[in-house]
């Protein structure tokens, strides 16, 4: 029994799919596009969440450091099933699968002012003020953190009857953290668990590449801080551009958690392109 | 020419003054003129006599060696980064004195690479020279020794050539967290010593998840964090660092996309792929790793360059 989660299978179980929107016929983008038309910007993304592909493609694009946090969708209004119809023959009495309602969302902005300091801010603020005009899933806001790093946090999400409500994200839930030495991962998965235990809601820290959190010691904490805060306290004491997605689940439910480095995709001089951590670009 | 008794001078590289061969200052002999030099008397009990150094200096060394750098599938060919390949030669003259000839030969590989160096010397002068290749300025050497003359024209390397790592071999370790991997790399060749110096990773490429489907939240392009390892450190003995922590640890993760991946049609087992290339000490790559997740619906494995894995982790 120790693979099955209980608190997934029963999740799983409580999404009504019936009552989902089918999913229309799509042809998802794997990477949002990015046009350069003099001065003149546009960002083409097709996408469950295309908010995110949009600014995933701008942050290679320009080597930004912009935080992602998805608006928690749940209703019949924000989510599509998303079952395989392969698998549904197979299983035709079980639950199936969503997906956020997202799909296809452009936006133009002017070119970037690379000498511009506010240029990221400007650029990010159009995008999300032309997704918000938008009828894919979420409403957000672009915050910029005291530290200086920008997130693009969900605000308002579609309730039952379709009308828009306003959520209290999650990571500004005030959490208390006992000071102590303890290593990156630690501390995030500490953190997770506080914010767990202050909700009730189920974070997921899905993390692929552990090395630099566990080879990284911190000691952070204190009383009633955003759960944001301490988490970019930690992110911080890499002194690496440590980025992060904070996605919802409807299914489990969960939010669940993924970070990368922050990085500029440049030419190779050989017709392919390769990865330059930010902190790395040469100016 | 004004100058000391018993003192030896190189007319500078600009022509316009002379560099005291004696003591800690050195001069570019191949930089300026190597014909240039000149000492001042007394040669035969003569005061302020200048003797021009006919011979000039002169001797010659050259080093060579080889690398093959190795790229993960679908990335077939190889790429070596810019090498910098220098060879030093010293000459000195009185107690303590160094006078250095360097050339730098930029390379890339894979291949041969080489270098040389000429200092011109002559026994009968008052010239003392030796000669080595100074990993100081370049990239695929260290210069740790402290080069003095012998005298007559012999040459020495105080201690050998501290050399760049030109691959490693991996170990695993044990599982991390249940269903990640961690992993214990030896740098080669082990006829050096790494201890102390750095190794730092970074994604070359963007990798790609198999058990990813949208709107799950997972990274679809995953890259590593660019983790700092310092060698003989920690968890690593002699020549190794580590460890590398590889995966979606917890099971959680894995247990959503093993309950979840099927219905939105992921496909089993599915993989995850991470490219890292694996730098020394900040300068170009010594080798590139492809680091993979396997989630089979009652199994999980972790490998490092496909040869090197865990078990399959029942899960």
């Amino acid at each position: 029994m120790s693979k099955t989660i209980l608190w997934l299978t029963a999740g799983m179980g409580l999404v009504v799919l019936a009552a989902a929107q089918s999913a229309p016929v799509l042809n998802f983008l794997d990477r949002a596009v990015i046009r350069h038309d003099g001065h003149q910007v546009t960002v083409v993304a097709n996408d469950s969440l295309p908010l995110l592909q949009a600014i995933d493609a701008l942050r290679l694009e320009y080597g930004w450091q912009v935080n992602w946090e998805s608006a928690p969708s749940y209703s019949d209004f924000d989510l599509v099933d998303d079952t395989s119809p392969k698998w549904r023959i197979a299983h035709p009495t079980e639950p199936g699968v969503t997906r956020p309602a997202g799909g296809v969302f452009t936006a133009t902005f002017p070119e970037p002012d690379t000498s511009d300091p506010d240029a990221e801010r400007l650029a990010i603020t159009r995008l999300v003020e032309k997704y918000n005009a938008t009828d894919n899933p979420g409403r957000y806001v672009l915050r910029a953190e005291p530290n200086g790093q920008l997130a693009v946090i969900g605000e308002q999400v579609r309730g039952e009857t379709g009308a828009l409500r306003r959520i209290s994200p999650v990571l500004d839930t005030p959490i208390t953290l006992t000071r102590a030495e303890r290593t990156v991962e630690e501390t995030i998965n500490l953190i997770f668990a506080t914010l767990e235990s202050a909700t009730g809601k189920r974070i997921v820290f899905a993390e692929l590449s552990h090395s630099l959190f566990i080879n990284t010691q911190v000691n952070i904490g204190g009383e009633k801080i955003k759960a944001r805060e301490l988490l970019e306290q930690a992110f911080a004491s890499t002194q690496r551009p440590i980025l992060y997605d904070l996605c919802y689940n409807a299914d489990v439910p969960a939010y669940i958690i993924s970070t990368s480095l922050a990085m500029k995709e440049e030419s190779d001089g050989i017709g392919g392109h390769t990865l330059v951590p930010v902190d790395r670009v040469k100016p | 020419m004004i100058g000391m008794d018993r003192h030896v001078y190189h007319l500078n590289n600009a022509g316009t003054g002379w560099d005291d061969l004696n003591g800690s200052p050195f001069t570019y002999i191949s930089a300026g003129d190597p014909m240039n030099v000149w000492g001042v008397g007394p040669t035969s009990g003569g005061h302020n006599d200048y003797r021009f150094a006919e011979n000039s200096i002169q001797f010659s060394r050259t080093y060579s060696g080889s690398l093959t750098c190795a790229v993960p599938p679908p990335y077939g060919q190889q790429i070596c980064a810019q090498f910098n390949h220098t060879a030093q030669a010293q000459i000195s003259f009185g107690r303590g004195a160094t006078g250095a000839v360097a050339h730098a030969t930029p390379w890339n590989g894979p291949g041969s690479w080489g270098a040389t160096a000429t200092v011109i010397a002559h026994p009968q002068d008052l010239f003392t020279c030796l000669l080595e290749a100074d990993p100081a300025d370049c990239d695929a050497w260290e210069n740790s020794g402290n080069m003095h003359c012998s005298g007559g024209g012999s040459n020495q390397d105080q201690s050998p050539p501290h050399s760049v790592p030109y691959s490693e071999l991996t170990e695993f370790v044990g599982a991390y967290d249940i269903t990640a991997g961690q992993f214990l790399m030896t740098l080669e060749p082990d006829t050096n010593n790494y201890d102390g110096h750095s190794v730092t990773e970074s994604s070359p490429w963007l990798g790609s998840n198999q058990c990813w489907w949208n709107g799950s939240g997972m990274k679809q392009y995953p890259t590593v964090k660019a983790s700092t390892w310092v060698v003989a450190n920690g968890n690593a003995g002699h020549d190794q660092y580590g460890f590398d922590t590889v995966g979606y640890g917890s099971g959680v993760v894995v247990s959503l996309i093993q309950q979840q991946g099927a219905a939105h049609g992921v496909e089993f087992p599915c993989n995850i792929h991470i490219y890292q290339a694996m730098n020394y000490d900040g300068i170009d790559p010594y080798a590139f790793n492809l680091l993979t997740q396997t989630v089979g619906s009652t199994t999980v494995q972790v490998c490092r360059n496909n040869d090197v894995c865990s078990g399959k982790i029942p899960f």
